[in-house]
């Protein structure tokens, strides 16, 4: 679970300094994740950029438990799935007048259940493959 | 997800029962207006949606569809229409509800596309420290086959283009490059698909293509299958060499041994 917990870290801060720089190279986000997230990602990264914004700050996690590891999961690769409160507190988005575009309403904490997948390339290496707002009792009140 | 239709004296009862789980969340979306844990359940007589939807349009709560109550959104169960006696009202049977399956990546390998096509400038030779140009062909393909049983027609459409150049680095790009010319850009200048190798070797270049699938059932329109289907292309060789340039007194090929020809 640490090793999730320190690549869904190393997944924010990377993301971080994408976002940061105004989202125009996204590619280095398959540093920290699969390329199907990415893929995923990339309209949104794309949006941002075209849109001129920038971020400061970086989320972070907390609150991380195991859900479940999967040795033998349906694709054959070893899945860990954990549950994680993404605090984005410490976060700004900025337009290119320096104009927060952050919504009134953004909940500075929600919960996520998160899968790790290990990189094909190097194997003590786990890679955010999936993410999603867990719908159930929201356990980062 | 089941699906059972029942049909009694003319009235089509359809009992279903759909889980709908949260939708992913983007990093942008996180840190601009938040995510929706929107999620619910679809059962025979009732809609049940729990969560909520941070800012934008929609959000709210305490929400209600139809004449479902105000708490959860939980709909009240239809109103049943009366049996057909004959009169006033036509019964029209038995209807069977066939729901289609939604394919994945692995249901379509027996679709391929047609092969992309891998192509270098210069061809077959490079120099240390310039461009080499690398740029793909072969675009969107139809093909048609049976799918989980229907038939089927399966597109692919070239999104990605994944060069490993041999000498321990690779690039993944979102065009497939183009020749020098037909960019209008000089010979061994960069290109948004060039490699520069810095040292001289003989190199395999390898090009893997990512696709975006669709299927169509029977004509249908066209729906997206989750995720990028990566194929191989083909294989390059590439001799990488030094370029010096000197200045002699005469041609080196007549006169091998003039001033400057022996280096």
């Amino acid at each position: 679970m640490a090793a999730a917990e320190e690549a869904y870290g190393a997944y924010l801060a990377v993301s971080a300094e994408i976002l940061s720089q105004g989202a125009f190279d996204a590619e280095r986000l398959l540093e920290v994740a699969t390329y199907d997230l990415y893929e995923a990602e990339l309209p949104s990264l794309e949006e941002f950029a075209s849109k001129g914004w920038h971020s400061e700050g970086q989320s972070v996690v907390d609150t991380v438990s195991l859900q479940s590891f999967d040795a033998y999961a349906a694709d054959g690769e070893p899945t860990v799935i954990v549950y994680a409160c993404l605090d984005v507190s410490a976060t700004n988005v900025f337009d290119s007048q320096g104009a927060s575009v952050v919504s009134v309403d953004r909940p500075n904490r929600t919960p996520f259940e998160t899968t790790f997948v290990y990189s094909p390339s190097a194997p003590n290496l786990l890679l955010l493959s999936e993410k999603s707002v867990w719908p159930g009792e929201d356990f980062c009140v | 997800m089941r699906l059972v239709n029942t049909a009694i004296a003319g009235l089509i009862l359809v009992t279903a029962q759909f889980a709908v789980t949260a939708p992913p969340c983007s990093e942008t979306d996180a840190l601009t207006t938040g995510c929706s844990n929107v999620s619910g359940t679809l059962t025979d007589d009732s809609a049940v949606l729990n969560g909520s939807q941070p800012g934008g349009p929609g959000s709210g709560s305490n929400g209600s569809g139809g004449n479902g109550n105000s708490n959860n959104g939980a709909a009240a169960p239809p109103a049943q229409p009366p049996p057909c006696n004959g009169s006033g009202c036509v019964d029209r049977g038995t209807f069977v509800v066939t729901t289609l399956p939604v394919p994945t990546l692995t249901d379509i390998a027996a679709f391929r596309p047609a092969p992309g096509v891998d192509h270098m400038e210069p061809d077959g030779w490079f120099v240390v420290g310039l461009d080499a140009n690398f740029y793909a062909t072969g675009g969107a393909s139809v093909v048609s086959g049976t799918l989980l049983g229907y038939p089927a027609q399966v597109r692919f459409t070239p999104i990605r283009w994944r060069w490993t150049y041999g000498d321990g680095t690779t690039a993944t790009r979102s065009t497939p490059g183009a020749p020098w010319a037909a960019q209008g850009i000089p010979e061994f200048e960069q290109t948004s698909t060039s490699h520069v190798y810095s040292l001289p070797g003989t190199y395999y270049i390898d090009l893997t293509i990512g696709y975006r699938a669709e299927y169509s059932f029977n004509g249908s329109s066209w729906a997206t299958i989750v995720g990028t289907l990566w194929l191989p292309a083909n294989r390059l060789v590439a001799t990488v060499g030094s370029a010096k340039t000197v200045l002699v007194e005469r041609d080196c090929t007549l006169a091998p041994v003039g001033p400057g020809c022996a280096n």
